[in-house]
This record gives C-alpha cells, structure tokens and sequence, in this order.
C-alpha cells in the first residue's frame, strides 16, 4: 500500500514554537516562593572527608537550608542499579557500586557532590558554598585504567579487593583453532578515549511539593522521565499518583541524560519536601563537566586472523573498560561494543574478554554510540591494516566479509546489551556500501582525480566505512491515541523528546491510520500524568518502540471509526476511506462524516452504549520488539589535510543509511547530520584530558573544543530500506548512526592521504596536534 | 593540583568615574584591589576562574577620549582604549591605511565577542596569544598612559615583562594606542592558527608587514611578531635583520622561519605541544613572509 504521510518530508510541527522562543524547558519554570541550590563539590578526585562545618553557610542571609550526607539521616542510599545487573553465570563478575547523592566518607571523583545550599536566590546560594568549610585528606588518585588494576593501587571502593568492576568473557566457535589455520595474523593495541556529551543545555531540575495537595511535581532533563517518577516515589515514600515528573523540551539528551539517579535529581525533590518549597537547580558548564557522565575510555589488545584471501577467520579482543567512580549502568557499554567488534562481517570465531575498571574519574554512561564506536573502530582499523598487509584493496576486503542476505536473520551466538543472544533481524549489507561508493565516485577518485591531485602536490584521502547499529531495543513502550471533538487527535506517550522530532515523526504514523493533517496531530511526551508507562529515549528507540506502540493504538482507533461509521453512514467498512478529517463513502465522496463528529457520536450524552463497546475513539497499547533491529550503514569522505598544520578540509561526506522504513527524510537527515559532527568532534577535535591525580584540565568549552558549523561539512544522504520483520512499520532506529563509523572513517581517509607515510593510526581522538606527533615519531622510527 | 570545580564570580565593587584623574586616583588609592577593565571579555573570566580578586573594578569606557578613533594623515591612528573591535574593522580608515590591523581583529572569537573586545584590553591583558598585538608591534606602537602625575607615552615593544605582566604601574590608565603613518608601500598578513578554524585562541599566530627600504642591502624591511610561543608576545629580531640583509627569495625566506622558531620558546600545553608550536611557527613564518613577499613584488 502506497503511504500519504510516512516517508514524507514534512516540516517539524515543533518548530515554530521552538525558534520563536515559546518552547518550555527546565529553566523557564518559574514558581512564586521558588529557592535555588547550589552545590559544594570535591576539588579533589579522591580524597577522604574528615570534616566539614555548615555553621557559617546556614547563617548567610537568604540561606534556607544547607545539607550535608549527615543531615540526610536515613534517606542518605546510593541511587538504585539502572540496569539490572548480569545474570550470575560463569565467566561474569559484578561489582555493584552505585554512586551516592552526597559524600559521606570519601570522595570518589573531582566534582563529587559533598553538600547542597538551598536559598533565596542562585547568588546567595553560591556564595553560602564558600562558606562552607570541609576538611578532605587527598588520597593518590587512580586515573589510568592499567594502572588502576596493577596490584597494590589505591582502592576507589575500600570494600573491594581491586579496581575490577566487572569481568566478562564471550565466546563462539574456537578462535584458537582459527588462528592455527590462518595466513596473516595482525596483533594490535588499540586505544580509545573519553569526550563529553556537551548538549547545548545542561542538566536542570525544579521540585516542587505541594503540602497541602501532598503532590511532588518535578520538571527534569531527563531521557527517562517515567522510570525517574517510579524510583522518586520509591525513594521518597510515596504512591506513584503523587507524583508527576514532567520532561519538557530539553536542549539535548545523548545519553547522559538517561543517568539515573544523578544525585541532584534525588536531593533537589528531597529538598523540596522537606522544606515544602520548590527548589531550582540548574547545571552550570563547568559542573557539566565535572559531573555529567562521559564515555569512551577503552584499551583493547586485539588479534584478527585472516586466509590469505583477505577472509576473516577469527578475532580475538581483550580490553579494559573505564566505567569511572562507579558503575549505575551496569554492562551496557562494554557489551555493546562486544556486540560492534564484528562490525557487519560473517565472523565465525570470536572470543572476547572485558575487565571494567573503577577509576576516580567522572562517571561513564552511553553517550551517543555507546560502546558501538570503539568496536567498529577496532574491527575497521584491523581490516584497513590487513589490507594493507594482504595488498588487497580497502573496499574489497570488506565485501568479502560481509553477511549476506541469505544469512539474516543473522545469530551471533554472543550475548547483547540486554543479556539476550545478539541477533541481527535483517540487511542487505553490500547495496548500501555500493551506493555510498557510486555517490562518492569511489572508482573515479582512485583512478584518475586522486593520483592528479597527489601530483600537484595534495594530501588528499578517501575513506568508506561500514557499519552497524544495533537499535530499537526492548522491554516496551506504550501510547495512547484519542480522536477529540475537535476532529484533532491527541497523543500520549511515555519517552522524553530531547530534540528528535517525536512531535512529527509521531504525527505521521497517526496520520497514516487516521487520515487527518500532520499538523492536527498533537503529541505529548515525557509527562507522566499524560501517560505513565514505559521507559524512555535511550539506544535510537523512540521511532522504533514508542513508534510502533502508537501506530498500534492509532490502528485500534481507526478500527472503532470505521466501525461506527459504518452504521452511521450505512456503508460497509470495505468501502469507507479516511481522509482529510472525515470518513467518506470511497466512490461516493460527499457521503461523509467528520472524526470530530464521530467522536461525539462515540460518546453520547443520552441513551445506552452497546455492550462490550467502550466510549469515546481512543485506545491504548503497547509495542515490545522480541529483540532490537539492527540498522546498517556506510559513511564516505573525502578529506585534504594541510601537511604544513594536520588541519584537515572535508571535501565530500557521504552518508547512506538503511535503517528500514524512513517515517520522514528530513528528521533522518537532521538525525544524520547532528550523530556525524559529534562523530567529527569524537574523531577529531574533543577529548577530555585528566591528570595522573584524576584531575580534568580542560573543563571549559575554551578548551575543549567541539566543532562548529566552520568543521561541518555538507553532508550527502543517501537511503536504502531494508525492513525490519519484527515490527510492523519495519523501522530501525538511527539515533547513533551518524556518530558510529566516524573515528573509524577518520583514520582511513588520514591514512590514505598521507600516502607516503607509514602511519598507522591507533588511538581515536586525533587532533592536528596530535597527528603531527604521530608522524614524528613514525619519522623517527624509520 | 586541583582545580576548582565550581568557579564563581566573587563579589566585587562597580566604580565609574568621571575624570581620568579621578580614575588614576581611585586606582592609586587601593593598589592591588583596584583594576581598570574596558569590555571585560578576559578580566571577567579570570576572576571567575579565582586567578585575580579585585575588591573594585574601575570602568573607563567612559573617560576622555578613550572612545575616540581618529586618523591624521600626517600622524597616523589613534585608537581610543574604549573602542571595540567591530569598530576598528568596520572604520574606513582602518581599512584604508592599517588593514593588517582589521584582519587581525577578525580573528578574535566571534562578533557577538568583538562588540565588547578592545584592541588595548587584548593588550592590556598581556597574553602573549593576544591577536591584535601583532599588528601594534609591527606598526610601532606607541601606548598613551595616563598617570597620576600627567601623561606618558610608551613604545609597545618596551611594554611586556611575562604572561600578563606589564609595566603598568597602579594608577596607570592606557587611553589610547597610537600607531604611527604605515610604512609607504607596506603589506601585511596575519596567519593565525587555532584548533578549528574559527574562534579558538592561537595556538600560533604569525603577523608579518613588509615594505621597501633603499637604506638596506635586501630593499626591503619584513617585520615579524609571534603570539603564543614565548611568555610575551615575541619579535624575532634575528629574522627581521636578516631578510634586511639578504635578498629575498624563496631560500632566505625559508632560512629567516627558521630563525623565527628558533627565537622561540613555546610550551606543552593542553591545546598543543611545544614541538607542534614550533614547527608550526617555521610554516607560517614562510607562509606569512611568502605572501607579503607576493604583495611586495
Ligand atoms: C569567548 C572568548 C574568546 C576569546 N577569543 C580571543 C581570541 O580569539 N583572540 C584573543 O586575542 N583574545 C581572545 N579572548 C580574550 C579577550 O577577549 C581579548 O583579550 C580582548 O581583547 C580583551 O579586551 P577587553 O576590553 O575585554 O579587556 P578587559 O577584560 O576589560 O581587560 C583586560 C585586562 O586589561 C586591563 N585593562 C583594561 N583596560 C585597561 C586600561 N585602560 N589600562 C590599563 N589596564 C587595562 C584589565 O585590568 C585586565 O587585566 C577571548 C575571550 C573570550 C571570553
């Protein structure tokens, strides 16, 4: 069936509120009799608090409240596991350590919350922090992850015997007997680094508890704001009804914001309870820094086994995981790069085996790729230095590895991040890379404009990546779908938007069923009094399960419209139409009533309603994927670096996507174009840098760079749809996609411009800096 | 080593004068507490990073003549201290006689930045990764202070002693930079090189002019000033004689870079490394002297 709305490139509903300014986020609440907090964090990355003295702070004029652990009693309790943990099986050890709302006996990372001044105004509050004397003993701090696991290191948690979080080790088919056979075995250390997510805005909380209703209102960044209305009432001691957690626009998630719980988000609502006021905080850069999670700090050794035809026979992987002071989110990370490090290739012997390391640095939790980047990135270096070594060309000795179609659904036989076999639903892998070769003119630059442009003396290099992502991962997510008097329809669901265009991507699928106007569609997300149940936007699953789920309920709806209908218009359901806001006889088009009729129709003033019929054209329900889609895609870039500076020109970048069924071209690209310069930033240009003593040096955007629309190139999209058989839109998630392959795509294309160097690029982050240490000491070395 | 992990701007007095005398006496009154500031853009940040804690911060935007911005052709530009940057790159004479000067100034930040930057607080600053100051050191400079006891003027190049020292004494007050008339026949360029293309400070900036001068054996004067690779901003003099005295090709250009990273002494630093900056001042030094030397022919 051909579609009306899916796939079209409508305009975000949202929009016109957002650049005019009417949006509401955190920041803009405002509340009469509000107060503001601030916090006293650790300038130490390990230390031990002997004591500290709030007398001072409590005595400054305007100064409400000013709580330290202590002062917390009873209340004071690590925040609840956010995954759960993994099932006990042989080979798995976990440590459980959950970060605390405030510093009781040790700080564990610089920026650890050790007391909160709440007052009348952000000002008095900051001040009152300075106030506040603390006494901490500084303790040798453990920042590099080998270090952190040599015998005799400093503890980050005392009650271990060591820095090991967790171990892990995944097996299939024999990979010592596939290195037996193989021709060419390449053994590599490879590194890769930590950045920030950096969202325009950073985190923010306002509480606010009503005595006399006994209700708790919370407006929070959050990714999750259902789970976060659960555990607050867990916490907090009450019913689930009492309290709504209100997620509005927020200026970017990338997964940070689906930490949970940051000590903030638990003390701020306690706070307010206890002082039955609201209370604001929002986050400062510099505590974004220091205190919103990071992601990517990994060391792999790693071996690949090849014939000599360039198939691969095995690959065996050992790495170090850094999951920072604590490890709230469990596995997540290291097993989705486990689930990455065979990239889109038939591997058939595979072993695997992570430490996760606690470090006395901030926090890690998914950001944005989430453990999938540092896996491509090995599997694609490996590849690129075994074609080299097998003189095999780049391109072909990734198209003999591929899955092939016939393969799918592919099982992996290793577990995923859900503790599910990892299986990968469906891909027609080679059609998409050769798209993204054609667009590039792959063929035609190697042949004829690179070897003329290396003449005139250029550093120019092309790169093709390949890749996958896994996304649209379980338990559930819910919707429900009212068709209103009004002849609008209205949406409910659970997840929380952070810039994605749910409020039109959403639209559409309802449009689909109900044949109303994108713009009559109005969604609400992330309100728990709206809806209260599901999870949130995390691991590119919004379009996928909150998607389906409200396709489901818009399908049941159109059910109980064409049913109604049918008796009124006295026409059979096979022949009735549902377009622009009516329902229409197909072939006698003036015979019509409108939803918004119907609706009151379905709801009667008077008279009986038929039983086992229920009022009103609404319905509710859920969509549970039995396991996540697996998207693929190829990414292309032509680059020229300046071999006076490493600064590097990007003169084409492709993308080509096949995350099944596109809801809606131009939300996919935008989703593309925002995942590649984050990708551009991880590649090239961010990388957080802490000392020995655990200590973050560059915790300002002065210093940490992220790239500006100057690095951004143009970037051409290309798709291919490969539907997923496990829900019936066929969609795949594509939230990480643009960020994946980048690191990878980036060492490739530096590579092969710098022709006639012998530089093998390692490690991700690079910088101009950087690379041009690289190509020192590769100098020196020959 | 820690680092603060919460910087806040602590509390302090907004003193605004009316006179100049009454802005030097204030200033001598509390040495050490008092500072002057124009557009805020550096002092704003170091005290929020705890680098400097005034107890009173003098606004002289306001005072005599520091928002002027005058060309005479017999004497050359005089840049009031209060006059921002996008004023500098948008006045005609500017563009006209010291276009080393506007293109200098575009390199800073962003423009929502250059509406409060001034040319004088870049100075004034005294980093040596200041953008601006370049232009001033090769155009000669000349710095108008007000004191509590009068007026003084001094050359630009006597002026810096080590990252973010000067020789301003309390009670100085800069009111204006002058630069005299352009050499006749001058060129110039300003190379900076940041991380990004845009708005990241210098991890190397380059400033070259050059112009003819029968009175040398090459016939022509290259002036060379270098930001971010020394404690102050540097003129590597040991290159500038030697393009006087060489003629000029694409050898001794290459040999006057190399004096220039030789004359430098950069460090390791987050945003880059000693190694990096120097080599970097070898490329564009070539780069720089290259181009003005393409302008010149
Ligand atoms: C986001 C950002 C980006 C930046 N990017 C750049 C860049 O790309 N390139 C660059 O060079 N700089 C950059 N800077 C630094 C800064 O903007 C410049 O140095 C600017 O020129 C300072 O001018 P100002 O008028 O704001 O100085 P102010 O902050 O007002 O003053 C600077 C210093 O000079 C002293 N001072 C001020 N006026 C006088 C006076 N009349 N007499 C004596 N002493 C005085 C002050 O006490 C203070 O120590 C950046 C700053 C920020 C915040």
């Amino acid at each position: 069936m051909t579609k009306k709305f899916i796939g079209k490139r409508v305009k975000r509903n949202e929009d016109p509120r957002l650049l005019t300014g009417q949006a509401l986020f955190v920041d803009d609440v405002e509340i009469p009799g509000m107060l503001h907090a601030a916090f006293l964090r650790s300038d130490y990355a390990h230390a031990r608090l002997l004591s500290i003295d709030v007398s001072a702070a409590r005595q400054r004029p305007g100064v409400v409240a000013v709580f330290t652990a202590e002062d917390m009693g009873e209340d004071w309790q690590p925040g609840p596991p956010l995954v759960s943990p993994p099932p006990t099986a042989k080979d798995v050890i976990f440590h459980s350590r959950r970060q605390v709302p405030l510093v009781k006996d040790k700080v564990r990372h610089a920026g650890e919350a050790i007391a909160v001044v709440i007052a009348e105004s952000r000002y008095i509050a900051e001040d009152a922090v300075e106030d506040i004397l603390v006494e901490l003993e500084p303790l040798e701090a453990v920042s590099d992850l080998e270090k952190s696991l040599q015998e005799g290191s400093t503890l980050v948690h005392d009650d271990l015997e060591s820095n090991l979080a967790a171990h892990l080790i995944q097996k299939k088919g024999d990979y010592e007997a596939a290195r037996e056979k193989a021709d060419l075995v390449i053994t590599r250390r490879i590194v890769t680094d930590r950045g920030a997510a950096a969202a325009m805005e950073n985190r923010g909380i306002v509480a606010h508890w009503d005595e006399k209703s006994q209700h708790l209102t919370v407006w929070d960044t959050t990714q999750a704001p259902i789970p976060i209305r659960n555990g607050l009432a867990a916490r907090l001691g009450l019913s689930a009804n009492q309290v709504r957690v209100i997620a509005p626009f927020v200026g970017g998630g990338f997964g940070p914001k689906m930490m949970m719980f940051y000590p903030e988000e638990m003390l701020i609502p306690w706070a307010s309870m206890k002082l039955s006021r609201p209370i604001k905080w929002i986050e400062d850069r510099r505590e974004n820094f220091y205190a919103t999670t990071q992601e990517r700090g990994q060391n792999h050794d790693v071996e690949l086994a090849l014939s000599r035809d360039g198939h691969i026979l095995g690959l065996k992987d050992v790495f170090l995981h850094d999951t920072g002071a604590y490890d709230p989110y469990g596995l997540t990370i290291p097993l989705n790069t486990q689930c990455h490090l065979m990239g889109p290739y038939d591997i058939e012997n595979f072993t695997s085996e992570v430490s996760v390391v606690f470090t006395n640095k901030t926090l890690v939790t998914p950001v944005r790729g989430a453990g999938r980047p540092q896996g491509i990135f090995i599997i694609e270096r490996l590849l690129d230095i075994a074609a080299k070594e097998l003189g095999i060309d780049q391109v072909e000795i990734r198209k003999r590895n591929l899955i092939p179609p016939e393969a799918f659904p592919y099982e992996h036989k290793i577990i995923d991040q859900a503790f599910a076999p990892l299986v990968l639903d469906s891909g027609n892998y080679w059609p998409v890379m050769k798209k993204a070769l054609d667009m590039i003119g792959y063929d035609q630059f190697v042949k004829e404009e690179q070897p003329r442009l290396r003449a005139e003396g250029k550093y120019v290099g092309i790169g093709i990546t390949p890749f996958i992502e896994s996304t649209g991962v379980g338990p559930y997510e819910g919707a429900r779908v009212t068709v209103e008097a009004s002849g609008k329809v209205f949406v409910a669901t659970g997840v929380g938007t952070q810039g994605q265009g749910h409020f039109t991507t959403f639209a559409q699928i309802v449009a689909e069923q109900l044949g109303v106007a994108v713009s009559d569609v109005r969604i609400v997300t992330g309100d728990t009094t709206e809806f209260h149940w599901g999870t949130g936007t995390f691991a590119s699953r919004g379009a996928v399960v909150a998607g389906n789920a409200i396709h489901a309920s818009a399908s049941i709806v159109r059910q109980k419209v064409l049913k109604l209908a049918c008796k009124i218009l006295e026409t059979p359901e096979e022949e009735l139409e549902l377009e622009c806001g009516l329902v229409r006889v197909a072939d006698t088009p003036h015979k019509s009533i409108s939803l918004g009729e119907l609706a009151l129709l379905a709801n009667p003033l008077r008279g009986a309603v038929e039983p086992g019929t229920e009022p009103g054209l609404e319905a509710t329900a859920y969509f549970g994927p039995q396991y996540g889609a697996t998207a693929f895609g190829t990414h292309a870039m032509i680059i020229e670096i300046d071999p006076e500076t490493m600064m590097i020109a990007i003169k084409r970048y492709i993308t080509v996507e096949d995350c099944g069924t596109v809801l809606n071209p131009l939300i996919l690209e935008g989703q593309i174009h925002g995942g590649v310069s984050m990708g551009i930033g991880n590649a090239y240009y961010e990388k957080l840098h802490f000392d020995e003593n655990g200590q973050l040096l560059n915790a300002s955007f002065a210093d940490y760079l992220i790239p500006s629309a100057t690095e951004m190139p143009r970037i051409e999209v290309g798709h291919v749809e490969t539907t997923s058989p496990l829900n019936e839109l066929g969609t795949k998630g594509v939230g990480e996609a643009g960020t994946i392959p980048v690191p990878a795509l980036f060492s490739q294309a530096i590579e092969n411009a710098l022709y006639n160097r012998e530089l093998e690029i390692l490690e991700t982050p690079l910088s101009p800096n950087r690379l041009f240490e690289l190509l020192v000491n590769e100098e020196k070395s020959r | 080593m820690t680092i603060n992990t919460h910087p806040t701007l602590p509390e302090f007095e907004y003193v605004r004068p009316e006179t100049l005398a009454e802005a030097s006496e204030f200033l001598t009154r509390y040495p050490g507490e008092a500072r002057p500031f124009l557009g805020g853009t550096d002092i704003f940040v170091r005290m929020r990073d705890g680098l400097i804690t005034p107890n009173f911060l003098v606004d002289v935007k306001k005072l005599d003549g520091t928002n002027d911005l005058r060309f005479e052709p017999q004497a050359g530009l005089t840049l009031g201290a209060a006059v921002n940057m996008n004023r500098v790159i948008a006045s005609r004479e500017v563009q006209a006689h010291y276009p080393l000067l506007a293109e200098a100034c575009r390199s800073v930040a962003s423009y929502q930045l250059r509406t409060r930057a001034t040319v004088v607080g870049n100075i004034c600053n005294a980093s040596p990764a200041g953008d601006t100051i370049g232009a001033c050191l090769v155009f000669n400079g000349v710095l108008h202070i007000h004191e509590v006891n009068g007026l003084r003027q001094e050359p630009l190049a006597e002026f810096f002693l080590g990252p973010g020292k000067t020789t301003l004494k309390p009670g100085d007050i800069v009111t204006a930079i002058h630069l005299p008339l352009p050499p006749k026949g001058c060129a110039g360029v300003y190379l900076k090189l940041g991380r990004n293309k845009l708005s990241d400070l210098s991890l190397v900036g380059v400033t070259a002019l050059g112009h003819p001068d029968p009175s040398l054996p090459s016939g022509y004067r290259f002036r060379l000033a270098l930001a971010s690779v020394a404690p102050v901003p540097l003129v590597p003099t040991q290159a500038e004689t030697y393009l006087a005295n060489q003629p000029i090709t694409p050898e001794t250009i290459r040999e006057a870079a190399h004096l220039a990273a030789e004359a430098c002494a950069p460090i390791d630093d987050l945003r880059g490394s000693a190694r990096y900056r120097k080599e970097m001042v070898r490329n564009l030094s070539a780069k720089a002297l290259s181009e003005v030397w393409e302008k010149l022919k």
